[in-house]
């Protein structure tokens, strides 16, 4: 079925010699508009570019992509010139419901930028009531984009819905209308130099003709890769909320001198199931690892032994030299446990600067491998080409030679590339597993350093209770057990806290881990190269039904078994480099014949699955000397068959009428004749 | 699991070669001149002073991003290395007809260099970060007058 199916043409010309013009009809199917070279068949083409505001599809230039013929001065059939005020074109489109419009768009430079739109298809153009007609703008920046914009007419009326696409500069912008129209038209000069040979790179689009191409076919892959970009995005979101939470659970754990066993990974995707109880353990004064729970089951012992001492103490002044003894103890304690703590600091940078020499070489790996991997595909490039090192032979004096610079290797030969790789993976292993354990042991000392320091602190504490309790020895003794007991009850009080929070921020981890499951999940779904399945056929039969219409217009240049359509580009190529010079010039048009001709009908050959393309084709023919031995014959009658599948191909030809009558014998064609100039005289 | 933690239930030691750093693979040394005088030297032609500079620059992710780097004022010397292995990888580019001499001693692509240059070109997953260093540049930008200013470490 067509998008988009042209009706007829009328172009009509005021000139100081009255009325010029033409009125051309068009069918669906194969119309070939026949007519001496100069006689202005480019001219027609153009205007239907110009009448549809395509001229963006040609090249950046602001200027009319009329020809003069239409702006300034007209040739006559007698030589002479007339002298023309305005022309205007009136295209008649059909869209794929069968609603018809008509477009009018007038040459002079000042109404240029508008386009007219009439529901219907009147008899009279010429003298349309201004009142039955909507005025669209065009060539301005907003013309896609805004409601008054001709292309978002033309897009609704033809129900073209363009995706999005990436510029240079990494924004985003739609692929509009002009971009797409390349599939459609191939111009008459530069259009013949190869397949999409003419488009609007101005636009500064990224692998535009592969966009183009890619939303002709309706791949999914456009879709494949959004929806993958989507799904990462989303994924590296919980990511960092999961990063961010389980550093909460670590900060947590710090504050009351703790820390979080492995079995919380920073890493989502290393993560096991989350424990419902407690991850965070104590080191006890053996340095034991010691839950929670258990932890605070030991203070509150601790502290019913404290509470049930002091009661038993006697207030008594006897008791000062067993004080000033502790006293003594306790500065000796403090000393001993200052100097511990000083050692515990620089084992800490030790432990900082060795986890950063491991990281720095672990880099140096992670880049020779990717340098690995490049090596293992230049090799394939250079057995191409047929190195002789790779085979271990010098390429000058045929002696064995390494496959390395070093000139001398120590008796030893070089490692092969793979096992070169497979050298490196290990390496990166060890010092993953090297950094693992050095980062698990710097854990354990930071932790020992908080717990030395709150050591230190107690004891500062005790030496000051302690002295306290000498300057006031009726009440004192009791200070020193009064100290402890409050420092404990507030130590099992934040111990608690802290467990009440962790269960909270589990929680969190909990559903954060769910979601990032089914998005990974998601992820592992879509195909590995962004085509899917459908992706795959649409390919296969481009290729296939490319190969049987290039076959049919007699391509000979290469074989025709060895063309591939490109995953990149999905040209034609061989060997994945895009078809250029090897052709010749004949065998040159039979691709971009074969290849648009492949686009325009392939839906027929797909078995329900369609196409994004408007089922038009437009071909200004090139230039005579370089059609000469070309099979224009298969062609027209491939290109009548058009009429069937219900799609409109229309080509402008100077081949000479007689010999155009013997090819259409029998088919179903349009043929506009013209033995003198097209554009003429018409009324009064 | 750690792999330190491992105990290998048996140790076999077998002669295998000695690993090599894969700058010093010579199909990867000659892979990257091939670019940089197809990508960075106007008429693929350049002298062994530019090839060397541009090797030891493009070779090294550190000296890559400290090119790029907006303290670079600050550490003005490239310290550009002149590496013997680059005039071997050369002579055996050349032996191997990929790349020739010319009258003035210039190092050129031959057509099978300039063919097999532009595979790798073209190939989206080979040297990914070098060429992305490589296509920032206009072909004609390192002129022999921003080559000297990279071995003096005079500021650009």
């Amino acid at each position: 079925m067509s998008k988009l199916k042209l009706r007829r043409l009328r172009i009509v010309s005021q000139t100081n010699e009255g009325r010029y013009g033409v009125d051309i009809p068009f069918f669906k199917g194969l119309n070939i508009i026949q007519a001496e070279n100069t006689f202005g068949k480019s001219t027609c083409i153009q205007s239907i570019i110009y009448a549809l505001g395509l001229e963006g599809t040609l090249g950046p230039s602001r200027k009319t992509p009329l020809k003069s013929a239409l702006t300034t001065r007209l040739k006559k059939a007698d030589g002479s010139y007339a002298l023309i005020s305005e022309t205007k074109i009136f295209l008649e489109i059909e869209n794929s419901s069968g609603a018809v419009v008509t477009l009018v768009r007038s040459s002079i430079e000042s109404k240029n930028r508008l386009i007219s739109v009439y529901q219907g298809a009147p008899g009279d153009v010429e003298n349309l009531p201004s009142s039955a007609l909507t005025d669209y703008f065009v060539r301005d920046p907003g013309a896609a984009v805004r409601d008054r914009g001709f292309h978002q007419f033309l897009e609704k009326f033809l129900g073209v819905d363009e995706p999005q696409v990436i510029k240079y500069d990494g924004s985003f912008s739609n692929l509009y209308l002009e971009s797409i129209f390349a599939v459609n038209y191939v111009e008459q000069t530069r259009g013949w130099g190869g397949i999409l040979n003419v488009l609007p790179t101005y636009l500064q689009i990224k692998e535009l003709s592969s966009k183009i191409i890619e939303y002709n076919l309706d791949l999914d892959i456009q879709e494949n890769s959004k929806k993958r970009q989507q799904l990462m995005v989303r994924q590296s979101d919980l990511e960092s909320v999961w990063t961010v939470n389980v550093e909460r659970l670590v900060s947590l754990a710090k504050q009351v001198q703790a820390f979080v066993t492995g079995n919380i990974s920073d890493d989502i995707s290393k993560q096991a199931a989350i424990n419902s109880v407690s991850d965070i353990y104590f080191l006890d004064t053996d340095s034991k690892e010691v839950s929670l729970g258990q932890y605070v089951e030991n203070l509150k012992t601790d502290l019913e032994k404290i509470r049930s001492e002091s009661k038993a103490i006697e207030i008594d002044s006897q008791k000062i030299p067993g004080l000033e003894l502790e006293l003594t103890l306790l500065t000796e304690k403090l000393t001993a446990e200052e100097a511990a703590f000083s050692i515990l600091i620089s084992d800490l940078d030790v432990s900082d600067e060795y986890i950063k020499s491991i990281d720095k070489r672990t880099a140096s790996v992670r880049e020779s491998l990717r340098k690995y991997n490049d090596v293992k595909k230049l090799q394939d490039y250079g057995s191409e080409e047929k190195f002789n090192f790779l085979e271990g032979i010098c390429p000058t004096c045929n002696q064995p030679v390494e496959d390395s610079l070093l000139p001398h290797m120590h008796n030893q030969s070089a490692l092969g590339v793979d096992d070169n790789i497979k050298y490196l993976e290990k390496q990166k292993i060890v010092f993953d597993s090297m950094k693992e354990g050095e980062s698990k042991k710097l854990l354990t000392k930071k932790s020992l350093i908080s717990q030395a320091q709150h050591k230190i602190n107690a004891t500062r504490a005790e030496i000051r209770s302690v002295k306290e309790s000498l300057t006031d020895v009726k009440g004192a003794p009791s200070r020193v057990q009064l100290r402890k007991e409050i420092l404990l009850e507030e130590r099992i009080s934040s111990v608690e806290k802290a467990a009440a929070l962790e269960t909270e921020i589990k929680q969190k981890l909990v559903s954060v881990m769910l979601d990032w499951s089914t998005i990974t999940g998601a992820l592992k779904k879509l195909p590995w190269d962004g085509f899917s399945r459908n992706d795959n056929i649409k390919l296969n039969e481009l290729l296939n039904f490319f190969k049987e219409n290039l076959k049919d217009f007699d391509y000979k240049s290469t074989p025709i078994e060895d063309f591939e359509i490109s995953k990149r580009t999905y040209k034609p190529a061989i060997d994945d480099v895009d078809l250029g010079s090897e052709a010749s010039a004949s065998d040159n048009i039979r691709v971009i014949w074969a290849y648009m001709y492949t686009l325009l009908v392939l839906d027929s050959r797909l078995n329900g699955l369609s196409t994004n393309h408007l089922g038009l084709l437009m071909l200004d023919e090139p230039r005579q000397q370089e059609t000469k031995e070309v099979n224009f014959k298969t062609f027209i009658e491939k290109a009548a068959r058009t009429f069937e599948l219900d799609k409109q191909v229309i080509i402008a030809t100077s081949e000479k009428y007689d010999d155009l009558l013997k090819m259409i014998d029998g088919l179903e064609v349009n043929v506009v004749r013209f033995e003198s100039p097209v554009i003429s005289r018409i009324g009064l | 699991m750690n792999i330190l933690d491992i105990v290998p239930k048996k140790a076999v030691f077998r002669q295998t070669g000695t690993p090599v750093e894969p700058e010093l693979r010579p199909v990867w040394r000659i892979s990257l001149i091939a670019l940089i005088l197809s990508l960075l030297s106007s008429g693929n032609k350049a002298n062994a002073k530019k090839i060397q500079v541009l090797c030891s620059l493009i070779s090294s992710s550190d000296k890559r991003q400290q090119y790029f780097s907006p303290t670079k004022d600050l550490l003005d010397n490239f310290n550009v290395r002149f590496d013997p292995l680059v005039d071997r990888a050369i002579d055996l580019g050349i032996g191997e007809k990929v790349f020739e001499l010319d009258s003035s001693k210039s190092i050129k692509l031959t057509k099978k260099g300039l063919d097999f240059a532009k595979k790798i070109e073209f190939d989206k997953e080979v040297f990914i970060n070098e060429k992305g260093f490589i296509l920032k540049f206009k072909k004609s930008f390192f002129t022999d007058e921003v080559i000297d200013r990279l071995i003096a470490g005079v500021r650009l």
